[in-house]
């Protein structure tokens, strides 16, 4: 497998899924839903670099990269933030 | 001695103390070695309990593999150009019980992490200390010898953007005078030495 190829970046989120998921059983509670819209905006980048992302997954990605540390200060807020990225996905799943 | 409003001795670290950021976003400029040596240097001078200095500092610059160590790592954001692993020797307790090691183990890497982190400042390079990592994954993939445990990983890489400064909790609501729960400057009632 070559480093950098759609295998490779695939495989690197595999291995953040795992050991997120294993992280989660002890780190505070508010990490897991991080960690899930954080994998969003890894994943999305993986499709930018492998030209598979639109305009639209781009500000995506952009949005949950701008707000998703929030949690850290923020934990009041973040179900907001929340339920703004699911509305922008389900935006998105509407156009498609 | 120093007059009132002059610089005094040290106003330069506390300066760095303050300003230093937890660098989440990188620029592909590359930590030159000289740079990663006096952070180093820095790291060799942190105290350790009793003087054991039972740590190793594993420096990771390769692409490759930071990015297979950043997919092992959650808490690993940005794109660093280079890595500094603090781990302890566990297998050397100096006698002392396995979770008075443990404490002073992570007690150590915290004062040599602070000191990474401060010189970096002081170098106008970027750091972030990152403790969410699978320890077994990041052993593994830095071959890791049995006793040697990574406790933290400090990214380093210039900053691309400048970091906000987190919100801090006041001094009133954090200092105790003399016993708990008195702030004042008075005698706290009924306190004797």
């Amino acid at each position: 497998m070559k480093a950098g190829s759609l295998q490779f970046d695939l495989l690197a989120f595999l291995s953040y899924l795992a050991v997120s998921a294993r992280g989660c059983l002890d780190e505070p509670k508010e990490y897991g839903p991080f960690r899930l819209v954080d994998g969003m905006a890894r994943l999305i980048e993986i499709c930018q670099e492998a030209g598979l992302a639109d305009e639209g997954w781009t500000e995506l990605r952009a949005f949950v990269d701008a707000h998703k540390l929030s949690v850290m200060d923020e934990a009041a807020d973040y179900a907001t933030f929340l339920d703004d990225v699911v509305a922008r996905t389900v935006g998105l799943l509407e156009q498609a | 001695m120093a007059q009132e409003g002059q610089p005094q001795v040290g106003d330069g670290l506390l300066d760095l103390i303050k300003t230093r950021r937890s660098v989440r976003a990188h620029t592909e400029t590359p930590v030159p070695a000289d740079v990663l040596a006096r952070l180093l240097e820095a790291a060799r001078w942190a105290p350790t309990g009793g003087n054991r200095q039972r740590w190793c500092f594993v420096v990771v610059q390769d692409p490759l593999r930071i990015r297979k160590l950043a997919s092992v790592s959650p808490g690993l954001m940005g794109r660093p150009t280079a890595l500094i692993v603090i781990c302890s020797e566990r297998d050397n307790g100096a006698g002392r019980s396995r979770e008075l090691d443990e404490a002073c183990s992570l007690i150590e890497t915290g004062m040599a992490a602070q000191n990474i982190m401060l010189a970096a400042t002081a170098l106008r390079l970027g750091s972030c200390p990152v403790r969410s990592f699978n320890a077994a994954a990041v052993g593994r993939l830095l071959k890791l010898p049995a006793g040697i445990q990574p406790e933290l990983i400090v990214t380093l890489g210039y900053p691309a953007r400048a970091a906000r400064a987190p919100d801090r909790r006041s001094l009133e609501d954090l200092i105790h005078r003399e016993v708990f729960g008195h702030a004042g400057q008075d005698e706290p009632e009924g306190a004797q030495a």
